[in-house]
Formats: C-alpha cells, sequence, structure tokens
C-alpha cells in the first residue's frame, strides 16, 4: 500500500499559488491511496492544459497525450488491459473543445473509466482566453465584447449521451472530492467527474469564494441519483445555487465486459509468438 | 474509410477465433488514438483509413512518434485532394506519409506490391515497428485492396513474430529504476507491460526525461532527439539483409523501369508483353520508402542504361525521392492520374514510346 505522500514525484509543480488543481491533485492522490490501489495498477491519461502538469506529479503509471485526446487513448488501455484502473484527466477545452466529439462515444459504449475534467471555464495554459464552459458574457482576449455563445452544459451532456455515472465536485472541497472520485473508480463503468476548478489568474468570475457561496451537495436533500429525469433537472440548476455530488449513477454492462476474448486473460497478457492462422490461409484455397 | 474498409471487416468477422480486438471507432482521431493506447498497455495495434482519413490521423501519428509507440498503420491511397475520386485509384500520398506530421522522428514506409507482400511485408512492419518503437505505415492503394488475385498460399513457416525488448512478467526486478525512455546504445529503451509490479510506465507527447516527466531543457531535449534518431542507425543495418527492393531482372536491357506498390503487376505483365516483342527490360521495385534504401537503389541506377519510372500520380513522387536520396534523376516518366490504375497493354504501349 502506498500514502497519498508517496504518490508524489520529483518533478517541480508549476501551478500558480491557489490553483484548483491542487485541491483535485489532493483528492487523487488520496483517493488512490485510501483505496488500496498499487501505483502499477493504476494508468492516468491526460490531454493538454494546466490540469496535464498532473501526470507528471503523481507516481504511477501515465499516459501525457495530446489535446482532446484522451478519451480514445484511455478506451483502449483499458480494453487492451481491463485489470489496470484507467483515470483520464481533461481540461474543459480537451473535454468539451477540441475532444466533446470522443465523450458521448465513451459514455455510450460504457468504457470503465473515470473521466475528470477539470473545468476552470477558461484557457488557463494559454493565458486567459474564453473557453467552451465560459458563461454567457465572459469577457477576453478573445471576447472583449463578451462571449455570445451559451456555455456547455457537461453533466446534461453526460446524461444525454448514457454515461452510466456523472457527478460533479469542487476542487475547494477535496475532501468532498476525494469521496467523489473512490466513488467514481469503484463505479464500474463510464464515470464523468466535471470538477468545478478555479482558475486564480486568469478567471476573475468563477473564484473560490463564488462557488462556496452556491455549492451545495446532492446527497444533504436525498436526490435520487437512479432518477434519470431528476439529474437533467439538476444538471440546469445554476445561479444562486450550484448542486454537487452524484448527478446520476447506475449499473449496466461494461464495453469489455461483451468481448469474450479477453474474458480469461487481458489481451495485453496473451500470448502471440505462437499464434496459428494456418487455418484462415486454408479457408481461401 | 474506403478502400481501407475490408481490413476491418476481414478482421471483425474473426476476432473472436483468434483473440483480437476490433473497434469500430467514431472517427480517424480516435482510431489512431487508440492505437496509441492500446500500443502503451502492450499488445500490437493497427488502424486502416486512406488519405482524407490519414490527414485527421497526422496528430497520433506523431503523438506514436513522439512517445516511440509501435503504431502500425494502413495507408490505402484514392486520389485526392479531398473527396477527390473516393472509390477509385491513385499512388499521390507517398510524399505525405513520409512527411506527415509536425517535427522529426524515425518512421517505416513499406509499400507492397501484391497479396503475398502485403501478407509478408505487414508481418515485417508489426515486428519492425515494435522491435525499434517507431511508427509504421504500410502503404497501398484501392486497386490494390479491393482487387482479387490467385496467389500461392502464404507460408506461416517463413515468419515469426518479433516483439524486441519487452518485458512481459509480474515483476520488474532491474538493476535501477524502470524508466521508459532510458537512453540506450541503440536508442532503444527496454518496454516493461503496465500492470507490472516494480515499474512505473510513463509515455508522453511532451520532450521528456528517462522517467517520462516533461522537460524543456536544451540538453536533454538533444539528447532525446539523437536517441530517437539512433534508433534509424540500427535499423538500416538490419535493413540491409531485407528485401527493401526487388530486382525483377532478366537481362542486360537497355531500359530499367522503376516503381513502387501496385503498378508491380501491370508492369510484370507489359514485360512479359514486351519480351514477346523481344524487348528486354528490367524492372526495379522499391518497397521501402522510408527509410530509403538509397544504397540498393544506387547500385541499380549505376548499372541502368536508361530508366523509366512508372507512378499512379501526377508528380512522380518515388522520382522525387531519388532525386533527393541519391542526387540523380531518373530518364523518363510514365505517370497516370486518372484514377485508374495502368493495365498492361497500354502500359507496354508508352513504355515502346520511350525505348
Amino acid at each position: 500500500m502506498v500514502s497519498a505522500k508517496e504518490l508524489k514525484t520529483y518533478a517541480k509543480i508549476t501551478w500558480c499559488p491557489g490553483c484548483g488543481n491542487f485541491g483535485i491533485y489532493t483528492a487523487l492522490r488520496r483517493g488512490l491511496a485510501e483505496l488500496n490501489l498499487e501505483p502499477e495498477s493504476v494508468v492516468l491519461v491526460s490531454g493538454i492544459g494546466c490540469h496535464a502538469k498532473m501526470v507528471d506529479y503523481v507516481n504511477t503509471n501515465s499516459f501525457y497525450v495530446i489535446h482532446g485526446r484522451v478519451l480514445p487513448v484511455a478506451s483502449a488501455i483499458k480494453l487492451a488491459n481491463h485489470e489496470l484502473t484507467v483515470i483520464g484527466h481533461a481540461g474543459d477545452g480537451d473535454a468539451y473543445g477540441i475532444g466533446i466529439g470522443h465523450l458521448s462515444h465513451a459514455c455510450r459504449r460504457n468504457i470503465d473509466i473515470v473521466y475528470i475534467v477539470h473545468n476552470n471555464m477558461v484557457y488557463g495554459l494559454t493565458t486567459g482566453q474564453t473557453a467552451p464552459t465560459s458563461q454567457q458574457g465572459y469577457v477576453s482576449k478573445t471576447s472583449p465584447f463578451g462571449e455570445l455563445a451559451l456555455p456547455i452544459n457537461p453533466i446534461a451532456q453526460g446524461l444525454a449521451s448514457d454515461a452510466s455515472m456523472v457527478a460533479r465536485g469542487f476542487a475547494g472541497d477535496p475532501k468532498h472530492l476525494t469521496e467523489l472520485i473512490k466513488e467514481c473508480i469503484r463505479h464500474k463503468g463510464f464515470a464523468l467527474l466535471d470538477v468545478l476548478q478555479p482558475c486564480v489568474t486568469f478567471n476573475r468570475i468563477n473564484t473560490y469564494r463564488f462557488y462556496r457561496e452556491r455549492v451545495y451537495k446532492l446527497e444533504d436533500e436525498n436526490h435520487d441519483y437512479t432518477d434519470k429525469m431528476k439529474a437533467f433537472q439538476k444538471a440546469y440548476e445554476w445561479g444562486d445555487r450550484i448542486p454537487i455530488g452524484v448527478f446520476y449513477k447506475v449499473e449496466r454492462p461494461t464495453y469489455h465486459e461483451g468481448l469474450p476474448q479477453i474474458s480469461k486473460v487481458p489481451l495485453s497478457r496473451q500470448r502471440i509468438e505462437d499464434v496459428d492462422i494456418s487455418d484462415l490461409i486454408r479457408s481461401f484455397t | 474509410m474506403t478502400p481501407a474498409s475490408p481490413l476491418l471487416h476481414y478482421l471483425a468477422a474473426r476476432q473472436r477465433d483468434k483473440d483480437i480486438l476490433v473497434v469500430q471507432s467514431e472517427s480517424e482521431l480516435a482510431a489512431i488514438n487508440m492505437v496509441n493506447g492500446a500500443c502503451f498497455a502492450g499488445v500490437r495495434a493497427m488502424t486502416g483509413t486512406s488519405g482524407g482519413g490519414f490527414c485527421l490521423m497526422t496528430e497520433g501519428f506523431g503523438l506514436a512518434g513522439m512517445s516511440e509507440s509501435h503504431a502500425v498503420l494502413m495507408l490505402a491511397q484514392r486520389p485526392g485532394p479531398s473527396t477527390g475520386l473516393p472509390t477509385y485509384t491513385s499512388q499521390g500520398d507517398l510524399r505525405f506519409a513520409i512527411h506527415a506530421s509536425q517535427g522529426e522522428f524515425p518512421r517505416l514506409v513499406i509499400a507492397p506490391g501484391d497479396v503475398e507482400e502485403c501478407f509478408y511485408k505487414t508481418i515485417e512492419a508489426f515486428n519492425l515497428a515494435e522491435k525499434y518503437q517507431i511508427p509504421a505505415i504500410l502503404i497501398t492503394d484501392k486497386h490494390l485492396q479491393e482487387s482479387h488475385k490467385s496467389t500461392t498460399p502464404f507460408d506461416t513457416s517463413k515468419v515469426s513474430i518479433e516483439r524486441g525488448a519487452l518485458f512481459v512478467g509480474d515483476k520488474y526486478e532491474g538493476e535501477e529504476e524502470y524508466k521508459r525512455y532510458k537512453i540506450t546504445e541503440n536508442g532503444v529503451s527496454p518496454r516493461v507491460l503496465p500492470s507490472t509490479k516494480g515499474a512505473i510506465v510513463k509515455y508522453s507527447s511532451y520532450e521528456h526525461d528517462e522517467f517520462g516527466i516533461t522537460t524543456e531543457d536544451p540538453e536533454l531535449t538533444t539528447l532525446m532527439n539523437d536517441k530517437r534518431f539512433r534508433k534509424l542507425e540500427f535499423l538500416n543495418k538490419e535493413l540491409e539483409k531485407m528485401e527493401t527492393v526487388k530486382i525483377h531482372r532478366d537481362s542486360d536491357a537497355d531500359l530499367t523501369i522503376i516503381g513502387w506498390g501496385s503498378t508491380k503487376g501491370a508492369i510484370l505483365e507489359a514485360m512479359k508483353i514486351l519480351k514477346k516483342e523481344n524487348f528486354e527490360v528490367n524492372y526495379l521495385q522499391v518497397i521501402y520508402l522510408a527509410p530509403f534504401p538509397k544504397e540498393k537503389v544506387g547500385e541499380v541506377l549505376e548499372s541502368a542504361k536508361r530508366t523509366v519510372a512508372v507512378e499512379n500520380n501526377k508528380t512522380a513522387q518515388l522520382v522525387s525521392l531519388i532525386r533527393e536520396n541519391n542526387f540523380v534523376d531518373v530518364d523518363h516518366k510514365i505517370l497516370k492520374y486518372d484514377g485508374r490504375p495502368f493495365n498492361p497493354w497500354m502500359l507496354a504501349d508508352r513504355i515502346r514510346g520511350v525505348m
């Protein structure tokens, strides 16, 4: 067993002081440690952005991929070795901008992975442009007169794509977030975990204070997370009150469970050196 | 994507019997990155597409280059640009395959010329990609992909599966901590399957240190580039002994045809037609386009009296590669870029025209 502290690497942390990523970093390491997961059995996959530095800072297996392509890479890792715990990390640009096309497909396939979206509602690494989740009217270098479009609603996207688990956490509440991460990892199937992550440098609207004044926990109000229509209602609650916690969670067969060729041994553990294809060749004669 | 789809159909039907896993991905962006993820997890993986799909795959192809993943890709060419003639044939993507992606990294581009070569060269591509941890492209076209041809049964005793430096076991017990990108003499860093106790496996698209953690250090960046490219020296040595070109030679002919890929069939047939008329020609079939077998090509060019390139494209892309690598031009070009493959009689006519 490895402690949360032992899950750190030698890499120097370059997030801004107070960055919401610290809360996610702490919660992730605590979650992995509390679930007694060996670092060798975990794979983190990241996109590109401030969130992506996470894979350098956590001493587990990892694949630092490219912008928007976390889900195809993470999905294939899971299918090639379903004994691994696979956790994708993406920013809101990765997940809901360039990579949104992959989200619905990972959801509908019910690939058994966790997808943690560090949602700071701004492009932080590239110094503060409007993001797909920036609020309407948001003023930035790329929307100097205020963003015209409505923001993506991550929770509703996950629900409409039939994700088997959809949740939202807040980086300013690492204790609650740790429990959510653990619940997502334990969930058999695709778990979308959108995390409200204050960007202290570039987003002066959606700050720690903004969220602390508004967030409430769904579990405190006896939300029935097996009821999809109620989950949709909660997904559209955004204003004076912002719900966090599990919006929706059901069990249904995962993608890899439908593949008899990997039911006994994961694909990556199967020997290929002595594979026999002579019958396939004979079939042409 | 047409005309690569038959590959997917064939494998999908046999996945349960042969313990392979076939996924119809949502896009080419997903397909190539699923291949990268599968390579990370330790399995062999392949995708197939045509030029338009390969445009989308170039970012993932570069990820394979940087992360040193053994991705294999079958590029079935059709006439472009853009939608072009989607159900016809072409050899217009050779340069694209050789240069696809930003940045510099070693890659394999292999052009089988017929059904038999498709079988043997695919196995070679997988073996070399995995041994050298570089991505490989098998470049074919609609003509080769969707034609039917009788051939002798493939001899599986002639092939073997070589996985290179790959540790498969429950526990890694190296002398030091496992480093995914360890700098070695031949540039190849031994792989360990993720989930092996005692080894943390970190892959990256970012420039990285030996452990796989991001770096922007100038010296380390140089070292890592050199490490990746050092593999080419060793790969080239291995390729010297392999069939990277085929020389179809009957005699000390006045004319040598140079071609690559699916033109092989028409060229061999045209040679037979010409031989009946006592026109003797030689034929150099270039199979490896990257790394380019310049010594072997150079030897043939030096002894050739006159040369003619036969290509199914507008700009004679193999000729440009010969110029670049061998500093010599080809005397004549027979090009066809109407979406149709060469037929032997018309090709024989055009060869007569340059003789």
